[in-house]
C-alpha cells in the first residue's frame, strides 16, 4: 500500500540524506568539539600550569549542548527559501516525515553529538591522563546540570527558533532574536498584569511575603492539595511555559511546512 | 493527467492567470510560450505544487498538486530556471547518490549517459561548474528520474549553440514515451522541432493550445517576394517576407513557430477563434 502520510522507509532514507549531504559540516564539528578538552587541558598547562577544574568542563559542556539544541533548527536554513528550498519541499517524502527528521536532528542528533563528541574527548582524556585531569564532565553534567525546568526552557527554545526559522524567509536570525526579546517582554507584562490582578483580589492574601516557591525537585504535574495561590500560579505558568507553547510552535511549525508557497 | 478548471492566480493584488482551462496528456511534449510575466513560471508552480490556485482547480493524475504528497512528488520533476538549490558542495553523481532513492523509476545508467552526451564532469563540485554545465546537470537527473510529468522552466537558458541542439536530441531520445514534459520558454527558436503541441500564454488566459499538425491546418506558413493582401502577419527575411496567412486552400507547410507567436499576439481574437 502506497502510504502518503508516514512511511519508516522514507524517515529512514531522509535521516540518511541529511547525514550526507551535510558529511562535512558534521566532520569538522566532531572534529572541533573532540579537540576542545585537548586545547583546554594544554592552556591550562602552559598557562597556569593548572588542570581545568571539572566545574569549568561541566558547565562548559552544558553551554555547548545548550546552544548546538537551541540554535539547531537553523541548520535547516533555506528550508523556505523562494529557490534553495526546493531541494528539500519537492523531495518525495510527506511534510509529516519531513517535519519528524528534522525535529530528530534538532533534538536528538545535534545535543547527541555534543554529548559524544566533547563529553566523549573528554572522559577519554580522564581516564588516559588522570594525573591531569580529574573527574568526567559528562557525569557531572547529567548529575548536576541536567534539571526539569533546564530540559523545559530549551525545549521551548528549540521549538519557538525553529518556529522562526520556517515563519521568517529572510534575515531570520535578526529577527528571531528580535521577535523572541519583544514576546519574552510582553509575555513577562502579562504575568505582571496577572498577579497584579490576582493580587487585587486577594488571592495572595494569605501567601507569606518570604516564602520561596521551590519547583525544583516537582515533576511538571505535580499538583498538591495544599499548594497556595502563588505555588499554583508558578505551576500552571510552568506547564504553559515549558510544554503547551512548544506544543503550539511545533504544529505551527508543522503547519508552515504544509502550506509554504514557493 | 493535468486538468485545469477556471484557475486564477494572484501575486497580492496583481492578477497573473485569469480563468485558465487546459487539458495536457501523456507521450507529449507541450511548448508552454509567451511573453516575460505573463504567468508561465506561475503556472509550472502550480503544477509542481509549489504555488496553490486563488480561484479554480488544477488536478494532476487525479491528485491536487498542492498536497505535495510523496506519490505525486515521486512522479513529477520541477526543473527550475534558477537552479540555487542544486548548487551545493557537492558534485552532481554525490547529489544523484543521495537523492535518487526517492524516485523509484531513476536510471542510473541513463544518468550516466546524459552526462557523458553533455560532456559533463560528474565528479565536479556543482558550486564550481558554470551555469551551462550545471543545467546540463541538472537535466541528466531530472531526464533520468524517468517521471512522469517533467517541468522544465527556460531549459535552454545558458546552454551555448551546439548545447541547444543536444539538449532538443537527448529530450527526444531519452525522455520516456509516457511522460508529459512541459517546456515553457520565450526563446521559441530553441525548442524547433521539438515541441508539440504549443500553448500560447498571453496576459490572463490561454490564446492557444494546439498542436503542429492543427495550427498547419489553419494557419499557412511561407516566404513571399512581396507581402500578400492576406497575410495576418508578416516580417522580413533574407529572400523576402516570412508571412502567415488563414489556410485557404493553401496547403500544409512547416509552422514557424516565431511566425506563429508574433501572428498570435497580434491577431489574438482571430487565432484563438481559428484554433479553438
Amino acid at each position: 500500500m502506497n502510504n502518503n502520510i508516514f512511511q519508516f522507509n522514507r524517515v529512514g532514507k531522509l535521516f540518511r540524506r541529511t547525514f550526507q549531504q551535510n558529511s562535512k559540516t558534521f566532520l569538522n564539528n566532531t572534529l572541533v568539539l573532540a579537540g576542545l578538552p585537548i586545547l583546554f587541558l594544554l592552556i591550562a598547562r602552559l598557562t597556569s600550569n593548572e588542570v581545568p577544574s571539572l566545574l569549568f568542563r561541566s558547565n562548559f559542556l552544558a553551554f555547548t549542548v545548550g546552544v548546538i539544541f537551541i540554535f539547531s533548527p537553523f541548520f535547516y536554513y533555506f528550508y523556505n527559501h523562494p529557490k534553495k528550498g526546493l531541494s528539500e519541499v519537492m523531495l518525495p517524502a510527506s511534510v509529516l516525515e519531513k517535519f519528524v527528521v528534522m525535529q530528530m536532528v534538532c533534538m536528538i542528533s545535534a545535543p547527541l553529538m555534543v554529548l559524544v563528541f566533547l563529553g566523549g574527548s573528554d572522559a577519554l582524556i580522564t581516564a588516559l591522563f588522570p594525573k591531569y585531569q580529574d573527574g568526567y564532565a559528562i557525569a557531572h553534567f547529567f548529575n548536576n546540570r541536567l534539571t526539569t525546568d533546564g530540559v523545559l526552557l530549551a525545549f521551548l527554545s528549540l521549538q519557538a527558533l525553529f518556529f522562526a526559522n520556517l515563519f521568517f524567509v529572510r534575515r531570520k536570525i535578526l529577527k528571531s532574536i528580535a521577535s523572541f526579546l519583544v514576546i519574552n517582554f510582553l509575555i513577562s507584562i502579562i504575568i505582571l498584569v496577572i498577579i497584579k490582578v490576582m493580587e487585587s483580589r486577594g488571592y495572595f492574601d494569605a501567601v507569606s511575603c518570604n516564602m520561596s516557591v521551590q519547583l525544583n525537585d516537582r515533576g511538571p504535574f505535580e499538583f498538591y492539595a495544599g499548594d497556595n495561590a502563588l505555588t499554583m500560579f508558578v505551576m500552571t505558568l510552568r506547564i504553559f511555559m515549558g510544554i503547551v507553547l512548544p506544543i503550539l510552535f511545533m504544529i505551527g511549525s508543522y503547519r508552515l511546512m504544509k502550506t509554504n508557497r514557493y | 493527467m493535468i486538468t485545469i478548471n477556471n484557475l486564477s492566480f494572484k501575486y497580492g493584488k496583481k492578477e497573473v492567470l485569469n480563468d485558465i482551462s487546459m487539458k495536457l496528456e501523456a507521450g507529449k511534449i507541450y511548448g508552454l510560450l509567451g511573453e516575460n510575466g505573463v504567468g508561465k513560471t506561475t503556472l509550472l508552480k502550480i503544477i509542481s505544487g509549489l504555488q496553490k490556485p486563488w480561484k479554480g482547480s488544477c488536478s494532476v493524475f487525479g491528485e491536487d498538486p498542492f498536497k505535495r504528497t510523496p506519490s505525486f512528488l515521486s512522479r513529477i520533476f520541477y526543473l527550475p530556471e534558477e537552479l540555487e538549490f542544486i548548487q551545493n558542495d557537492c558534485s552532481i553523481r554525490y547529489f544523484a547518490k543521495i537523492n535518487a532513492p526517492f524516485y523509484p523509476k531513476f536510471n542510473k545508467e541513463k544518468f550516466e549517459t546524459i552526462l557523458k552526451e553533455f560532456e559533463v564532469e560528474g565528479d565536479k563540485k556543482l558550486n564550481k561548474l558554470s551555469y551551462g554545465q550545471v543545467k546540463k546537470a541538472a537535466l541528466s537527473f531530472a531526464i533520468a528520474t524517468n517521471a512522469e510529468l517533467l517541468l522544465l522552466d527556460e531549459p535552454s537558458n545558458g546552454l551555448d549553440i551546439p548545447s541547444k541542439t543536444l539538449f532538443r536530441r537527448i529530450i527526444v531520445q531519452y525522455v520516456s514515451d509516457n511522460t508529459c514534459t512541459l517546456i515553457s520558454t520565450h526563446q521559441v527558436r530553441d525548442l524547433e522541432n521539438l515541441i508539440d503541441p504549443i500553448i500560447i500564454l498571453d496576459n490572463k488566459a490561454v490564446l492557444m493550445n494546439a498542436s503542429l499538425e492543427k495550427i498547419s491546418e489553419k494557419l499557412h506558413f511561407g516566404l513571399y517576394s512581396s507581402v500578400p493582401s492576406n497575410a495576418l502577419y508578416w516580417e522580413p527575411a533574407p529572400g523576402g517576407y516570412i508571412c502567415v496567412m488563414e489556410n485557404d486552400d493553401l496547403g500544409e507547410s512547416k509552422v514557424n513557430i516565431e511566425a506563429l507567436f508574433n501572428t498570435t499576439m497580434h491577431h489574438k481574437s482571430r487565432i484563438k477563434e481559428l484554433l479553438a
